[in-house]
């Protein structure tokens, strides 16, 4: 069978589901295939702009953080946003205005969904993990919202709830791990305390999961014992806020912690591990986002090949266990992300690209095609500057056209977004899914100015 | 009167074995490990029992180790599983050494209770395991046991509690007191507490393995080791059906082992000089014993590689031969040799002999000490061999999933009821904490409350925690919590017990870090660091360990 389009997007992640939403609501034929989940679905509720430059001794509002990698990087994804057309300089407030630009549009388009998220450009969040410790993001779903914990509020008393069985989330330690936090805090929270209650999806107090108590509580609410046993313990602390497994629902969330609030709390999901209810909520928007504009998706299908000619890709293979389809489109998005969405590949003789066997780089540049995966990894599991494998990825033109070690562009119509990029380490600089969105939105916008002949 | 009668130092295989046969004589014993129980050598070892391929040469040995074989049967049964072997053979000249190593081991056959050699031609052979490379000439089938190498020495270190012995983790060896050529008194440094003790004692065993050398300077005494390193690399799950012995590269005989639900191929052999601390496996190693797996299960390289280890063997010192050609035995030194009287050290040996080399030790420490002795190590079970497991009716009982129930029994034997017992009045102890092994939470409290674990990863000695091919990126968080709570410990402790745990996951799996480890890896970043934000909050205040240090 052969199809045409306009756009094939590659990759169902935050960034390819971008990409394909602004081409296809302004009117492209656009159709986005992906063989399965990746690292979108896997993230914790927070959308990080960019959490901690790694550069700087102390922390920077997201704001500032942008704009001082503007500075000091040059090879950074977001300092490629920041290229001017004019004058091909890094314009810092260019990187900020994209960066604005794409967070209103998706949060335009999330409005009402269950990932809706809240936050500011200009403030630093320090969101609660499920350890008890905090991160800095920028953006958190509204279920994960802490309303007034550490800000405005003289007497916060936060209770943490987990759920007896499910052991993703150990209310205790979380509490005494933030408990110690709040020791440094300007303003610490006056109180912590925890509590268990009891949700059992399948009448079993054990081996209970996020998933299974997420989908539990979309189909009936939460249970009345688990309020009521909410109800005593907020009564005993006097809690003022409560922190509860990021669990609440899929679809539901708001409506559950509602009834939560009328305890007289402002109840919050902390951020997730996986496997992760608020990482499937958002992914399941972004779905919902992408179809909503028109776009047309196959899933379960592995992009395995390509057709090209002048310069161009004129035609990719798409395979799944049944069927093999060929797609030509005007314009190809790579959006298949790094090792988890499975873009980019580490054996024993070096990495590539998976799809176009791309040249592949490291964060600043240098290749990586010889390299041994192990070369690019520090003795220390979980440090400061963490593992330079995890910034290997494509490097591109200033229109985010992957290019060789030759700094020449490798096919005129391919655009590449997300962790698919090399040249940040969203691990450690707490930037994931701000690249993913801005890059989606910005490679979506290319896509379209190349096949309108504009670019 | 001395505070002790004798002091054991290190708790791999062999001190936990002096230990508990000094304490089962009704001497006043205190065993010291600088670390955990098993956490050095015998924790790297393949945990085969018996054997012979190697040291047919050396028949006495063979003997002995057969022995101990049927020992171990006897005392530790439930921590012992069976392996089928196969021996391809790919040219006529492997087939004559064959046929001595079939008959030496025939010999010996009957009383391990397995059956004799037998040669299969390729076709019986593929039929058993069908990864093997089609031009094979024929194969020798036989069969070896293998034992738990942690359960082990945790065993016989709690057998050794339970007769009277004083057993100290984490407390380290740093001076031996001599007076007139006499040992009187050791000193120790408890590194939790970070208090120095000194106690008197007659005898010293000096059971530190690759590190005798330098516990015998304490004392002003010499022994001589010829320290050998060797890797293993761990596969995912059970690549293969059966055992697969074949010749490296350079000739010597390399294995593929299925083990519990991981694989081990091993092992290399090269002569060391370094600090045993510091060794991780080199990408050298990985590639020798990949390149001669390859030739006989040609696709051993789709397998997934999980982790490496490194450990070091403490061999006899003869020099001026091939590693393979030193002796298998051990030696014991009676100091007195050297004008010090008290102090016996070991060399050389093998886990399989560790029970031996304990009897010897402790009668010539009964002889100095001039006391009549008897050994009974041999007879005694172990904790947990009391009796028959009836593995179906608990998974029954407790509703419990037949294969946790199963995994439970491999460790534990008879503990089994007792930790199932615990659910009764926590239902949420069923849930399992690590889904690779599994292991389920009554088990991590139990052996929380009974078998001293400081960290996490002595937890993973205890009961297997996060040994599979997810390499502790999901249970780490889930029980480092538990821990925590049985502990009381701090926040910050509760965070410092996972970067511990991950450093220690770390420090094999880097060595052969590639291919689906890269995925998993960006997993665990992804929780631990971009998540967890760990590297923000903890780096400053984590302290190195050996392997991770540059100088
Ligand atoms: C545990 C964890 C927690 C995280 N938490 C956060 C967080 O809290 N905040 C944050 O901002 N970031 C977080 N991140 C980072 C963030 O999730 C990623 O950076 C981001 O999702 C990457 O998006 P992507 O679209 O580039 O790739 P992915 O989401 O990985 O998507 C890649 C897509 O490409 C598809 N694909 C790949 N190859 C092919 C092919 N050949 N054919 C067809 N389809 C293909 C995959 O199936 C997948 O759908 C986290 C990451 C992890 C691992
Ligand atoms: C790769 C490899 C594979 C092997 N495979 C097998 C096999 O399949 N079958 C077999 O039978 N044998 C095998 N062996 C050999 C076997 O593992 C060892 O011979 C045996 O386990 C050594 O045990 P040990 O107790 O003497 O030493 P160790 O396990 O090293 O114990 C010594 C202990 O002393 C402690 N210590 C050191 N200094 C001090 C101090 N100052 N104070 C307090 N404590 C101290 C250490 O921390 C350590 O725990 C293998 C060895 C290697 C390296």
């Amino acid at each position: 069978m052969e199809h045409e389009y306009d756009l094939a997007v590659i990759g169902g992640g935050i960034a390819g589901l971008v990409a394909g939403t602004i081409a296809s609501e302004s009117g492209l034929k656009t159709i986005l295939i992906r063989k399965g989940r990746g690292a979108t679905s896997y993230s914790s509720g927070a959308i990080d702009i960019l959490g901690n430059l790694v550069e700087s001794q102390f922390p920077l509002s997201p704001i500032d953080a942008l704009s001082t990698t503007g500075v000091i990087r040059s090879t950074h994804p977001y300092v490629i946003l920041g290229i001017s057309e004019n004058n091909r300089e890094v314009h810092t407030e260019l990187i900020v205005q994209r960066v604005k630009d794409s967070v209103k549009w998706l949060q335009r388009n999330l409005d009402g969904l269950c990932a809706e998220f809240t936050g500011a450009l200009d403030q630093a969040m320090e969101a609660i993990t499920v350890l008890g410790t905090t991160k800095p993001t920028c953006f958190v779903q509204k279920t994960m919202d802490m309303g007034n914990l550490v800000k405005d509020h003289d007497d916060s008393n936060l209770l943490f709830v987990d759920i007896v069985g499910h052991p993703d989330f150990n209310g205790r330690l979380a509490a005494r791990t933030y408990a110690e936090f709040q020791r440094y805090a300007d303003k610490p929270v006056k109180r912590v305390s925890s509590c268990s209650i009891t949700i059992t999806p399948f009448g079993k107090p054990y081996n209970i999961s996020s998933v299974e108590v997420a989908r539990h509580l979309d189909h009936s609410g939460l249970p009345k014992e688990a309020l009521s046993e909410l109800r005593k313990n907020i009564e005993n602390t006097g809690a003022t806020h409560v922190a509860l497994p990021p669990v609440m629902g899929i679809e539901s969330a708001n409506t559950v912690l509602q009834e939560i609030a009328e305890l007289g709390v402002h109840p919050f999901e902390v951020l997730s591990f996986p496997p992760s209810v608020p990482g499937m909520r958002l992914q399941q928007s972004l779905d919902a986002m992408y179809l909503e504009s028109g776009g047309q998706m196959i899933v379960g299908h592995e992009v395995v090949g390509y057709d090209s000619a002048d310069d161009r890709v004129s035609r990719i293979i798409a395979k799944s266990p049944h069927r093999k389809m060929k797609i030509s489109a005007t314009s190809t998005i790579l959006a298949t992300g790094k090792f988890i969405g499975g873009g980019i590949k580490g054996t024993e003789s070096g990495f590539k690209e998976s799809i176009f066997n791309l040249d592949t780089v490291d964060l600043n540049y240098n290749p990586t095609d010889d390299l041994r995966p192990q070369k690019l990894t520090d003795r220390v599991n979980v440090q400061y500057e963490g593992h330079a494998v995890f910034s290997v990825g494509v490097p591109v033109d200033r229109y985010f056209r992957p290019i060789n070690y030759d700094s020449q562009v490798v096919y005129e119509n391919v655009f590449a977004a997300g962790s698919v990029l090399a040249g940040y380490n969203y691990l450690v600089e707490k930037s994931g899914l701000g690249v993913g969105l801005t890059t989606g939105y910005t490679t979506g916008l290319n896509a379209m100015k190349y096949i309108k002949e504009e670019l | 009167m001395a505070d002790y009668d004798v002091v054991v130092i290190g708790a791999g295989s062999t001190g936990t074995a002096v230990a508990r046969d000094c304490a089962m004589r009704g001497l006043r014993t205190l065993l010291l490990e600088r670390d955990d129980i098993a956490s050095a050598t015998v924790g790297t070892c393949a945990g085969m029992i018996s054997s012979g391929l190697k040291y047919m040469d050396e028949p006495e040995i063979v003997d002995m180790c057969s022995d101990e074989v049927v020992h171990f049967l006897r005392i530790a049964r439930h921590i012992i599983m069976k392996n089928p072997i196969l021996t391809p053979m790919l040219e006529m000249s492997d087939l004559s050494s064959g046929g001595n190593f079939a008959e030496e081991y025939s010999k010996r056959a009957e009383s391990r209770d397995v059956p004799p050699v037998l040669f299969l031609t390729p076709e019986d052979s593929r039929e058993i395991e069908p990864s093997l490379n089609p031009e094979i000439i024929a194969s020798l089938y036989f069969e070896e046991y293998f034992i738990d190498p942690f359960r082990l020495c945790i065993l016989q270190a709690l057998d050794a509690k339970n007769h009277g012995a004083d057993v100290k983790t984490y407390c380290e060896l740093v001076d031996i007191d001599v007076k007139d050529g006499k040992i009187v008194g050791v000193v120790y440094f408890n590194r939790i507490t970070r208090e120095e003790k000194r106690v008197s004692t007659h005898i010293v065993i000096n059971a530190a393995g690759p590190w005798a050398s330098k516990v015998a300077k304490f004392a002003e005494a010499k022994v001589d080791l010829r320290l050998n390193k060797g890797a293993h690399v761990i596969l995912d799950r059970r690549v293969v059906n059966v055992g697969v012995i074949a010749k490296a590269v350079d000739g010597r005989m390399i294995y593929l082992f299925p083990h519990e639900n991981t694989t081990l191929l091993g092992t290399t052999a090269i002569d060391t000089w370094e600090d045993p601390d510091t060794l991780t496996a080199s990408h050298d190693e990985i590639e020798y014993l990949l390149q001669s797996m390859e030739w006989v299960i040609p696709s051993i390289r789709d397998a997934r590689i999980i982790r490496t280890m490194e450990g070091v063997r403490p061999l006899v010192a003869d020099w001026k031969i091939p590693e393979g050609k030193v002796t298998r035995g051990y030696e014991i030194i009676d100091h007195s040799s050297q004008n010090i009287k008290g102090l016996i050290s070991f060399t050389g040996g093998k886990l399989v002999m560790c029970r031996h080399m304990a009897e010897a030790a402790t009668d010539l420490a009964a002889e100095m000490l001039r006391v009549e002795t008897e050994c009974k190590t041999h007879l005694e079970p172990l904790p947990g061999n009391e009796d028959d497991v009836d593995v179906l009716a608990l998974a029954k009982e407790f509703d419990i999933s037949q294969h946790a129930v199963e995994r439970l029994r491999a460790r534990r034997g008879t503990e089994t009821r007792m930790i199932l017992e615990l659910t009764k009045d926590h239902p949420d102890w069923k849930t399992t904490i690590c889904t690779c092994e599994p292991v389920i939470e009554a088990e991590i409290r139990y052996s929380i409350r009974h078998e001293f674990p400081q960290t996490l990863n002595d937890l993973r000695r205890r009961v297997r925690l996060g040994t599979g091919p997810c390499q502790a990126t999901f249970c780490t968080y889930k029980a480092a919590a538990i821990l925590a709570d049985e502990r009381e410990l701090s926040g910050h402790d509760f965070q410092l017990d996972i970067l511990d745990f991950l450093s220690e996951r770390w420090k094999g799996k880097r060595p052969s870090f590639r291919r689906e480890q890269i995925i998993q890896e960006e997993v665990a970043q992804g929780m631990y660091a971009c998540v967890g934000n760990l590297d923000l909050t903890l780096g400053s205040v984590y302290t190195r360990k050996p392997w991770e240090d540059w100088s």
